[in-house]
Parts: C-alpha cells; sequence; structure tokens
C-alpha cells in the first residue's frame, strides 16, 4: 500500500506543482465567469430605460399612479402628451423610445396604437402592461390595486415542501445537480491529458522499465489513478470556492438570482455519490487507452467521446422530461456513463426514487473496479509487447490465453 | 509540386482516418439531422406534426385542483370555470391527503400573507414533473375576480386590458419597407420578432464558424506540432522544403476543413428547411443558399488566415505543451469575432457600428460577415470588400508564416516567445 502512495504522491505532485497547472486550475471558473458576465451584459443591453409617452384620450391616467416595479429593475418613466404632433417630435428627438395613443373609445374598443423606431425593450413593455393596469384599477383600495397589477407569484412546490421552483424560472439551488454534472464533465476534459500520459511519459523515456522491478502494474495504476483523482479533487475544490466566492458577491451585488440558495441536500449527495464512481470509472478507462494508442493526441480525443456519452441524457432529454418516471429514464438513470447526467435532470425537477440512485451508484462502482482491473491489465500487456499497439479484442483474448 | 501533393495526400489520409475528426466532422451533424428525422417520423405518425393547435378549446379537460385558502380572499369560485373543479380544503394535510388519493391532481396554498408577497404555492405530487406549468392560470383568475369582488367583466379588462395593439413601425415606413412579420421571419434573423429560433440563427451560424475555425486550424498546428516532437520533421526537411511542407500542409487541411464545414452547413442547411413543423418555424421560411454559398467563401479566405498564423506557432514551440498561452494570443481576435458574432444579433444589434467595422477587419471578418448576412441582407459591395479584404491579409500571413518555415526556425528547440514570433511575422527574419 505504500508504494501506492508513493506512485500517487509522485504523480500529484509532477503535475501539480508547475506553471500550467495554474491555466488548468482557473480556466473553468474563467470561462464561467465569462459566460455569466456575457449574459447579464447582454441582459443589460436588452433593456432600456428610456421613457415612454401616452397620449391618454380616454381619462385613465388623469391621476397616474406609478407601476409597481421590481427591486431588481429601474423604473422606466411613462411621460404624457397632449398630442400626436408632440409625442412625435419627441420620439424623433429621441427623448422617448415609443409612445402609446389611448383613445377615446378604449373603453368599448380596448385598442391601443404604439408607435416607434425601434420596437420597445422588454422592461418597457412589462412596466407599461402595469402601468395601464394599475390606473384602470384607480377605483379600488390601493392595496388591492397594487396587488392586482404586480400580479401573483406561482411557485411550483413537491408535496414534502424540500424542493420548489419559483415563477421566474428555477433558482441557483434549484440548478444545483446540473452544475456538478458539468463540473464533473469538465474534470473529465481538463484530467483526460493527465490520465492518458499517465504511462506515456515514463514508457518514453524507458523509467517504466525500472519502476516495474519494484511495483506491481496493479499498484502502478492504482497509484496513478490515485494522484490523478486529487488533482481532480483540488481542481473541484478550488472551482467550489471561486463559485462560492461568486455567489457570495452576487447575494452583495443584490442578483436575485442568487438570492434563493436553498436546496435539497439529499439530492446533492446522491449526484455526489453518482459522480465518485463514474469518474474513477473514466479515469481508468482513459488509462487503459492510453497504455493502448499510439500517442497521447490520439488518446485525448477519446475523452470527447465519454463526454459526449455523458451527454446522450440531454441530446434525448425531450424523450424522457415529460415523463420523468418511464422505463426510458430509470434505464438511463442507472446506467454506466448516463446515470449521472440523467439522474441530475430529473433530480432538478422530479423526485428519483432512493432505490435508482442506490442500484446507479452500485452499477457504477463494480463498472469502476472492472475498469480498473482492466487498466492494470492493459498495461501488463503493453509492457510485455513494447512498441505494438494493442487492441481490445487482444486485451481479453490474450488476457484469458495468459491467464 | 510533386511533393507538395504528397504532404497533401498524407495529410488528408492522417485526417480522415482519425476517429475525433470523423466523429466531429460527419457523426454530430449526421446525428443532429436524424434526431431531427427520428422526431419528425414520431410526430407524423402520432399526427402531431401540425404546429397550430388541433383540437378546439371547448374539448379542452380541465383538471380537478383543490385550494388552501389561508388568506380568506376567495369568497366565490368564477362562474366560468367549470363546476366542482376547484375544491376548497381547510387545512393542507386534508389537501394532501386528496392529492395522494388522486381526488385531485394538485393543489393550491395562498399564504396568510398574500396580499403582501404575492406569493402562492403549487403544490404537485411527487411523480409530476416541477417545471411543468400545470393550469396555474386557474388559481391567478380565481384571485384577481375575488380581488375586484366578484366582477367578472372588470376582472376581465384587467387581465386582457388591450385587446388589439395597433403598431407603427416609424424606421419601416420611413426606408419604404414594405415588410410584414411574416416577411420578416421568412429568413433568419432578428427581424423576426415572433420567432426565438429564427432570430438567434445568426448566432447559431457565428458559434458554428467559430468552432470550425478553431478545430481546422488547431488540426495543422496539431500536424506541424506532433512531427516536430516525434522529429519526422527533421527527416521530412532532408527531402522537402519547409514551403512546399507549409503549403501542402495548408492546402491539406484547407480541403478537410472545408469538408467539415459542407457537412456541418449542409446539416443546417437541412434542418432549418426540412424540419420546420419539429422545430416550430413558421410556414414560408426558408435558409436561403446564398448563404451558405458565401459562407464557405468566408471559410476558405479565413482558414488560410488562422491556420497559418497557428502554424506559425506550431513551427516556433518545441513543445506542444507549451503553446497554450500562445495560442490564445493568436485566437484572440477570432474570439473577439466571435463574442461580436454572438451576442450582436441577440442585443438586435448585428447592423450597429461595432460590428459592422468587424466584418471588414480581416481577422475578424470570417465570423462577424457570416453572422451579418445570415441576419439580414448585406449589399454585394459589402461582401465583396470584405472578402478581398481578407483574402489580401491570407496572402500576406501566409508569405509572413511562411519565413518561419525555415530549418532554424522549425529545429531549434528555443523556447517560444510572443517577441520573437512578432518579429519573425513582421520582419520575415
Amino acid at each position: 500500500m505504500n508504494r501506492v502512495w508513493r506512485v500517487a504522491l509522485y504523480e500529484y505532485r509532477r503535475n501539480v506543482f508547475k506553471k500550467s497547472f495554474l491555466w488548468t486550475l482557473l480556466s473553468i471558473p474563467l470561462m464561467v465567469a465569462f459566460g455569466v458576465g456575457s449574459g447579464f451584459v447582454l441582459e443589460s443591453l436588452l433593456d432600456n430605460d428610456l421613457p415612454v409617452g401616452y397620449i391618454d384620450q380616454a381619462g385613465i391616467f388623469e391621476n397616474a399612479i406609478p407601476a409597481p416595479v421590481s427591486e431588481r429593475e429601474e423604473p422606466v418613466e411613462f411621460i404624457p402628451f397632449q398630442s400626436e404632433e408632440e409625442a412625435l417630435a419627441s420620439l424623433e428627438a429621441k427623448e422617448i423610445q415609443a409612445y402609446y395613443n389611448l383613445p377615446a373609445d378604449y373603453y368599448e374598443t380596448r385598442t391601443i396604437e404604439i408607435v416607434y423606431s425601434k420596437k420597445p425593450a422588454e422592461n418597457a413593455n412589462r412596466q407599461w402592461w402595469d402601468f395601464l393596469q394599475i390606473n384602470l384599477l384607480s377605483d379600488q383600495p390601493p392595496e388591492i390595486a397594487y396587488r392586482t397589477a404586480a400580479g401573483t407569484d406561482v411557485t411550483v412546490r413537491s408535496m414534502d415542501g424540500k424542493r420548489s421552483v419559483a415563477d421566474s424560472g428555477p433558482l441557483f439551488g434549484n440548478l444545483m445537480p446540473l452544475f456538478i454534472t458539468m463540473a464533473f464533465l469538465a474534470l473529465i476534459l481538463m484530467s483526460s491529458g493527465y490520465l492518458m500520459g499517465a504511462v506515456a511519459e515514463e514508457k518514453e523515456n524507458r523509467t517504466m522499465e525500472i519502476v516495474v522491478t519494484s511495483v506491481s502494474p496493479l499498484q502502478l495504476i492504482g497509484g496513478k489513478l490515485l494522484g490523478i483523482l486529487a488533482i481532480g479533487l483540488t481542481l473541484l475544490v478550488t472551482w467550489t470556492l471561486i463559485v462560492i466566492l461568486g455567489v457570495y458577491a452576487g447575494r452583495m451585488m443584490g442578483i436575485g438570482w442568487f438570492q434563493n440558495l436553498a436546496m435539497d441536500w439529499g439530492v446533492i449527495l446522491a449526484t455526489a455519490a453518482i459522480a465518485a464512481p463514474a469518474y474513477i470509472l473514466v479515469g481508468a478507462l482513459m488509462i487503459a487507452i492510453g497504455t493502448m494508442v499510439t500517442t497521447t493526441q490520439e488518446g485525448q480525443s477519446f475523452s470527447s467521446i465519454f463526454v459526449i456519452f455523458h451527454m446522450i441524457p440531454l441530446y434525448i432529454s425531450f424523450a424522457f422530461l415529460n415523463s420523468p418516471g418511464s422505463s426510458l429514464a430509470v434505464i438511463l438513470s442507472v446506467m454506466p456513463f448516463t446515470s449521472l447526467m440523467a439522474v441530475a435532470m430529473r433530480n432538478t425537477f422530479y423526485s428519483v426514487p432512493t432505490w435508482q440512485v442506490a442500484v446507479s451508484v452500485c452499477v457504477q462502482t463494480i463498472s469502476a473496479l472492472g475498469a480498473v482491473w482492466l487498466a492494470s491489465r492493459a498495461f501488463r500487456l503493453g509492457m510485455l509487447r513494447y512498441g505494438q499497439r494493442l487492441s481490445w479484442r487482444g486485451l481479453f483474448q490474450t488476457g484469458q490465453a495468459g491467464e | 509540386m510533386k511533393k507538395t501533393l504528397l504532404i497533401i495526400r498524407q495529410e488528408l489520409i492522417n485526417t480522415f482516418s482519425r476517429p475525433s475528426y470523423l466523429v466531429v466532422a460527419i457523426g454530430i451533424p449526421v446525428l443532429a439531422v436524424l434526431v431531427l428525422g427520428a422526431i419528425n417520423i414520431i410526430q407524423s405518425r402520432s399526427g402531431d406534426s401540425d404546429t397550430s393547435p388541433t383540437s378546439p378549446p371547448e374539448e379542452w379537460q380541465m383538471e380537478v385542483e383543490g385550494y388552501v385558502d389561508q388568506s380568506g380572499l376567495i369568497r366565490i369560485i368564477p362562474e366560468d370555470l367549470p363546476e366542482g373543479h376547484l375544491i376548497a380544503y381547510e387545512n393542507e394535510d386534508q389537501a394532501g391527503q386528496a392529492l395522494s388519493s388522486g381526488e385531485i391532481s394538485a393543489y393550491y396554498i395562498i399564504p396568510a400573507d398574500y396580499l403582501d408577497q404575492g406569493e402562492v404555492f403549487y403544490v404537485f405530487p411527487d411523480s409530476r414533473i416541477l417545471i411543468d406549468d400545470g393550469q396555474e392560470w386557474v388559481i391567478r383568475w380565481t384571485l384577481l375576480v375575488n380581488l375586484l369582488g366578484g366582477d367578472l367583466e372588470e376582472a376581465d379588462r384587467i387581465w386582457n386590458p388591450v385587446g388589439e395593439l395597433k403598431e407603427q413601425d416609424l424606421s419601416a415606413s420611413s426606408e419604404g419597407d414594405n415588410t410584414t412579420p411574416s416577411d420578416a421571419c421568412s429568413r433568419p434573423g432578428s427581424a423576426c420578432q415572433s420567432n426565438d429560433l429564427i432570430r438567434y440563427i445568426p448566432s447559431i451560424m457565428a458559434a458554428l464558424f467559430f468552432i470550425t475555425f478553431m478545430n481546422s486550424s488547431t488540426m495543422l498546428f496539431n500536424s506541424i506540432g506532433i512531427e516536430k516532437e516525434n522529429r519526422t520533421l527533421e527527416v521530412l526537411l532532408l527531402s522537402i522544403s519547409p514551403r512546399q511542407l507549409l503549403a501542402g500542409k495548408i492546402i491539406g487541411l484547407a480541403i478537410a476543413g472545408l469538408f467539415q464545414t459542407i457537412v456541418w452547413l449542409g446539416a443546417v442547411y437541412t434542418i432549418f428547411n426540412l424540419g420546420g413543423a419539429t422545430l416550430s418555424l413558421p410556414e414560408g421560411f426558408s435558409f436561403p443558399v446564398e448563404i451558405i454559398i458565401w459562407s464557405l467563401l468566408f471559410f476558405l479566405s479565413g482558414f488560410g488566415v488562422y491556420a497559418s498564423l497557428m502554424a506559425g506557432v506550431g513551427a516556433l514551440v518545441p513543445k506542444m505543451k507549451e503553446a497554450g498561452a500562445a495560442n490564445l494570443i493568436v485566437i484572440s481576435p477570432l474570439l473577439l469575432g466571435y463574442i461580436v458574432g454572438i451576442m450582436a444579433p441577440l442585443a438586435e444589434s448585428a447592423e450597429a457600428a461595432l460590428p459592422f467595422i468587424l466584418s471588414f477587419f480581416p481577422l475578424t471578418a470570417p465570423i462577424v460577415m457570416v453572422m451579418r448576412l445570415t441576419n439580414s441582407l448585406v449589399p454585394l459591395w459589402q461582401l465583396i470588400l470584405s472578402m478581398v479584404l481578407v483574402l489580401a491579409t491570407n496572402i500576406l500571413i501566409i508569405r509572413a508564416t511562411a519565413s518561419m518555415f525555415k530549418a532554424q526556425h522549425l529545429l531549434s528547440g528555443q523556447p517560444f516567445s510572443l517577441k520573437r514570433y512578432l518579429v519573425i511575422l513582421f520582419s520575415g527574419n
């Protein structure tokens, strides 16, 4: 066991204590920050806080009541005009983004005209709607008028109350299982280089021939895998810390999406319990492939294939998301490679039965152990056939003959 | 010339025998088309391919649901709701039991502070997915009617205060543009307000071209890097000149990249032209073939620019692992084009000053111009001018990169430095 730890420690130090690891460490958080930042920039570009004008011939806004505006957005000013000429001049001078014309017969026809040079932004439309509603209710008590115009937020909730989805859509806590799955997939892509090159370097510089005189193939592969798992854990812990910092900053800045962080820890635990053996499974298979292919680049293309396998539930989600308890959903939830994404997707908006999670963890663990065994066998045979390419068929056939 | 042809042949054999290339170039687009085809077949068999609703509203069956009113606001059930379809319960336990026994399909909880907070809970059984909207309008309507004292007419006016919205677009009338909303949705672009997918096609094209350029130019970098690392290059340079090698590799991989782009664009063309019903595209929508032709031309001219720049990095980097930062610097203009190409249509600013300028800047034009021509009709002179600028830059950069393909650079083993790269690129020494 001591030798396994030594190999693991060597593998960890060799890869982590160098400058290029910093790039690996920061690349995913930077990409996420860029994506989230772009989203916010885009959202702010879609909003337009320029005033909106109106010509009220129906007498709705005689004592105009301001529209109810949520804390998260800037109020849009609504400017009254006496005539269409005035409003048009203001629009052409770009003082307003559009103007509405409410005719005298509005109450009978409910017809309104809008004039613009460019369609008014979403926030302006939303606030205009509320402005119109609250002023149509001017004869009602203020709290009734306010509630009617502000509307009702319907939060969908599970019976046990552990899971809920707000009216505005899933919040950060809802999507946590999917984030964990995505982090895991990023981890596979990031670790693929280490995994594929785990034995390649020692083989290339012939150190391997000396190493195997004192370490068994299983110890070597086990140690390498352990070391790379530790690298993966380092990446995950760092990413988690950065995410926590990001969420904290988001909350401080008052971003609504981060305000409610309530999450079902049972679901998080289930996702992590499947992710750990699933990662070992992919890791061991990548090491096995690394020992079988001739170049590291050739092997790395397989990492994309593993990621594609994991994404299968996402591609065919249309087939099972509307009936998350269907046979297809259950099969995808217990199969190696697909189970992590399938369980995460189902668990986000549905309660996956505990027995399915338990079966999935067992299947993943057995597959992972099998893959570790396979990797050590591939390595042993690869050593015997130095310089020759080892095929999958040959791996099993020769293995049987050799035993 | 014969040696260049040999290099081209070898590059094509190497590329087309790589599983990863085949998966990306053929597998993914073919899979996308097959999935769409399968959905089309399933929908046509189940008879729901028509995007317009087939059943009249009166055939719609309202589910029986319950509610627990802790606010005391609900006094009447609106007359227009079918009787017995919204059942009151004293407390949540009773409602939960009714839900578990299947008497109701879901229930609502109206908290005591509803008037202040405006929040209502919609409780689903465990077998139901939480992103299902259900029939939440029922509780919204019931609450509205009760807030207005049971006045259905007033509630209806508040529920839908605008029966008809007459729109007058001054920009369209001033430009003499007679396009109707349905015309705007007959081709991709942000002018189509009624269909999000059609509006986002220009962004999809920008993303697709970014991936294609990245893949293709990385192939050239890898090809040179691998041969440097395994020392094949030293043997090759005994019988072939560095320029022949560069020309052979660029042409060979341009063919492979062009093939990949044709397959991808073919998939896009097929998906959007044949999968209209599945993707809920309006009738009369078509993906113009001119976009495909111009896109291919821009790919070919843009490929030369980026492939040459990447080849230069490959020539100067002693080990592929050390090329991360160098690659990032080279592709940064492409990244800028990608960001603008994606964001501009989403922000409905595809014709704003920045994308307009970047569609003529040779390092960003291959992406941004493709986005612009997918978004709207671009005048022919702009397309030609942009193409000429990209081609001219292409020639200059290939010439500059050729100066890096000298034995003293290829075999030097010196660490990569940006300064050295730029000096050789601009001075040729």
